[in-house]
């Protein structure tokens, strides 16, 4: 039997040997298209008091997205104001911050900040399954290959932000529009 | 009732019914999964499956590409097919312990088709089988024979354990089918004091899919080794008032074996499976209904012949809602309704034939409080009634009609407090009351401590005692009423720590089982001990995830438990073949050795398993094959079921199956 296994393993070494040389030509890494989503979300919002100085994205906890994350650093938003990045404890002040991203790992301590969230005019991203349902505004989840996001309409109208309609139109579910 | 005015014990629904006497059995050859032709085929079909696999990922990879993703309009974002990040399963199960978790991702790049399947590439779980039905064992206690399972097994939270054997489905009777399975959780230990009093080793927590993860319908087809074929077609989607909806219906044919894992049926015989599943939720209600009926006949000559058929339906029909500012409540109403018929024939006619039912419903409730700072309060109740539990012997030629009927009545309070000490150190305190008509009150009480010095570790501690009430089976159906339940006294303590693409932990155990039910008279107590050690690394939409358990489970006479292995170790790798639209998987698992219960042996066992994935193919087809048992070990598992005929022991048993599935919309 231990011959047959180790046949096995020679076949299954062999598999690997060609898949790894095939793996250069890779897709592009998801948590980085979720931060480039992020991005184009923060593009399509419209604030009820837009920020003058700097736009602040923060982050709550410690996210795997966190270096992806970090590559919008300065980049411009809005109106050409340069984007800060910075990280959020679930019981640290919300003022200053534009927009949110609770990643899933952080599911805990997003339970504890819903509450506070609610009626902020914060836009807030997840990629935790169900967070749109509790609140949330937009979630982004994976469906077969690709990334599609959904969003929670009148969680964004309860805090005064406006979503653009190109954006409501890409998005694969919108719910509360009635 | 018989001559002697006590009734008999029912029929096992196990081997011991459905074997004949070995003289019964026909003379036949070595028997193998494969055809020797067939064998010489496959043996390097995993090489070659391999190579065409990456030239194909090579010729279908060519996704767009950008220094900076920003700069791509949001439409190209949502067509760009991406590499799977590294994500570590969060937990959802309510329990202190080492929580094993398994996704929809993995179960369909790992090629996991039964219930069984799941369960044996998790931490710690054995899965035994005799040629009737799959068993499962959990720090060593459990294997073929023993029904009434120490593990319960929720799925969406209902309970989905039998009432007349406490028997877990788990083979290709499971009540869920895995394509259904959204993610399943596995918490060693009594879990958390609001589960029922079967949480007694373990607790299997299963989530379904929901209508939103389909918005259209899926159909898949299947054909493999042990004649199976297999069809499945499911359908929801979630509206526009945000209900959700989800249909599914699964057909299956074999040769009527519980597993392909264990060879071909002796005897010419035929499976019948049908699994279901309806579920729809709407602002804050829920309904849910699934079942399943498994049948299967058998013919061990001209004349003679046996079929049993297990059936079992669940429903649940469940509100929850905020109750004002701090607090939540949710009432489930709950049942479910099980039978197990059996019938024998031979050239003299019917010889025996038994009809076994029960049915069940209960109330559920669960008040929520999170007003005290710190402390987030749960309180539930549950009131059950057992209306039916029937053992019915039908007259047959040489024996007349026997029936036994019982009910029953269980009623249970339960309390459990989660308290943050401080940022770093969590406290969960909780008692569950039991009362059962004709047995005694029982706590089990349970608590923890969880402990994260620094982001990314957490030191968890749990101890406690559970309680598991004897099966109607157990109790002879009224014959040998039971006063007190088993109980089990365990401690945990874990050790965890995740970081970027790392994720490990350790956990040793130790329990103590007093009162055992289903033992040997001479046995007052069980006690076990264990370690366990799991691994897993992602990354550029790799995955390698190995545990290995060592376990030792004994009674108070120094003797080891059968089919209770020491050791347990299993291996999964999971990589893209250049891009997510192909994918190989591959799963090693070695269960070390144990002994029958009359004390043969049964050798060490590896197995190697390869499961190849291709996504949106041709037309947005789905296709997955799986090699099954690479290395064609020996299933030793099943020896004692052929008393002393070496021609079916230790029997090779590598198979192959071929699934095509898509997605509609």
């Amino acid at each position: 039997m231990t011959g047959r296994l180790h046949r096995g393993l020679r076949r299954l070494g062999l598999a690997l040997a060609l898949l790894g040389a095939a793996d250069a030509w890779s897709q592009p890494d998801e948590r980085a298209v979720k931060a480039a989503f992020l991005y184009n979300f923060i593009q399509f919002t419209q604030w009820p008091l837009p920020p003058t100085e700097r736009f602040r994205l923060c982050v709550l906890g410690q996210a795997p997205l966190d270096p992806a994350l970090a590559r919008l650093e300065g980049k411009p938003v809005l109106n050409g104001l340069p984007l800060r990045v910075q990280p959020l404890g679930p019981r640290d002040r919300l003022e200053g911050c534009q927009a949110l991203y609770v990643d899933d790992s952080q599911r805990a301590a997003a339970e504890e900040l819903l509450p506070r969230l609610l009626a902020a005019p914060i836009l807030t991203v997840t990629d935790s399954d169900g967070l749109a349902d509790r609140g949330l505004m937009i979630e982004i989840r994976k469906r077969d290959l690709k990334l599609v996001f959904d969003v929670n309409l009148a969680a964004t109208r309860r805090s005064g932000l406006e979503l653009s309609s190109r954006l409501l139109k890409l998005a694969h579910y919108v719910g509360g529009a009635r | 009732m018989s001559e002697d005015g006590r009734p008999p014990r029912p029929p096992l629904p196990a081997a011991s019914v459905t074997l004949p006497s070995p003289v019964r059995r026909p003379p036949r050859a070595r028997c193998s999964a494969l055809p020797r032709a067939g064998r010489t085929a496959l043996s390097g079909l995993g090489a070659r499956m391999a190579a065409v696999a990456a030239v194909a990922a090579l010729a279908l990879a060519g996704p767009a590409r950008a220094d900076d993703l920003t700069e791509l309009p949001l439409e190209r974002l949502l067509d760009t097919e991406v590499r799977s990040a590294a994500h570590f399963a969060r937990q959802v199960t309510d329990a202190a312990s080492a929580v094993s978790v398994l996704t929809a991702r993995d179960i369909r790049a790992y090629g996991l088709r039964t219930l069984a399947e799941v369960l044996d590439q998790m931490r710690g779980l054995h899965v035994g089988a005799d040629l009737s039905y799959m068993f499962l064992g959990a720090r060593g206690v459990g294997g073929p024979g023993m029904l009434a399972g120490r593990v319960m097994l929720l799925i969406d939270g209902q309970p989905a354990v039998d009432n007349l054997y406490d028997q877990l489905f788990i083979g290709q009777d499971s009540l869920i089918d895995p394509a259904l399975i959204e993610r399943i959780e596995y918490a060693p230990g009594g879990g958390s004091a609001m589960y029922g009093h079967n949480a007694f080793l373990g607790v299997l927590n299963i989530v379904t899919r929901r209508g939103r993860d389909l918005n259209g319908w899926e159909a898949a087809a299947a054909v493999g080794a042990n004649d199976e074929r297999k069809w499945r077609l499911t359908a929801g989607a979630r509206l526009d008032n945000g209900a959700e909806w989800l249909a599914s219906v699964t057909v299956r044919r074999d040769d009527g074996l519980p597993s392909s894992e264990i060879g071909h049926q002796p005897w010419p015989g035929e499976g019948q499976a049908l699994q279901w599943l309806l579920k729809g939720q709407w602002q804050g209600w829920t309904v849910q209904a699934l079942g399943m009926r498994h049948s299967v006949s058998t013919r061990y000559d001209a004349a003679d012949r046996d079929r049993f058929v297990d059936g079992s339906s669940l429903f649940t029909l469940g509100h929850d809602r905020a109750l004002g500012r701090d607090w939540r409540g949710g009432l489930k109403l709950q049942g479910g309704r099980h039978t197990y018929h059996y019938d024998a024939a031979d050239a003299d006619g019917p010889y025996r034939k038994y009809a076994i039912d029960g049915a069940w419903w209960e109330l559920d409730g669960q008040l929520g409080y999170t007003g005290w700072t710190g402390h987030a309060l749960v309180l539930g109740a549950r009131w059950r009634q057992d209306p039916l539990l029937r053992y019915h012997r039908k007259p047959t030629a040489d024996r007349g009609e026997a029936r036994w009927d019982l009910s029953r009545q269980t009623f249970s309070v339960s309390a459990e407090d989660r308290w943050r000490l401080r940022d770093d150190l969590h406290a969960t305190l909780g008692l569950r009351l039991a009362h059962r008509n004709g047995v005694h009150w029982a706590a089990s009480p349970r608590n923890a401590l969880v402990w994260a010095p620094s982001p990314g570790w957490q030191l968890k501690w749990s101890q406690g005692r559970s309680t598991r009430f004897a099966s109607v089976s157990e109790e002879d159906f009224g014959d040998a009423p039971q006063t007190r339940g088993e109980v089990a006294h365990s401690r945990d303590l874990t050790l965890e720590h995740r970081r970027d693409a790392l994720r490990w932990l350790a956990t040793a155990y130790h329990y103590r089982i007093t009162q055992p039910l289903g033992t040997a008279d001479d046995v007052q107590q069980l006690r076990g001990r264990g370690l366990e050690l799991e691994a897993e690394w992602q990354a550029a939409g790799w995955q390698l995830r190995g545990s290995h358990a060592w376990q030792q489970a004994r009674d108070d006479l120094g003797r080891g438990l059968p089919q209770s292995p020491q050791q347990l170790t299993k291996l999964q790798l999971s990589a893209p073949l250049g891009s997510e639209r192909w994918r190989l998987s591959a799963t090693l698992r070695r269960v070390g050795g144990m002994r029958f219960e009359d004390g043969g042996a049964i050798p060490p066992n590896t197995r190697l398993d390869l499961t190849l994935l291709g996504t949106r193919l041709l037309h947005g087809l789905d296709l997955r094959l799986g090699l099954r048992n690479l290395n064609n070990s020996r299933a030793h598992g099943q020896d004692d079921s052929f008393g002393g005929d070496p021609a079916w022991q230790g029997r090779r048993n590598r198979h192959a199956w071929l699934e095509i599935g898509g997605q509609f919309r």
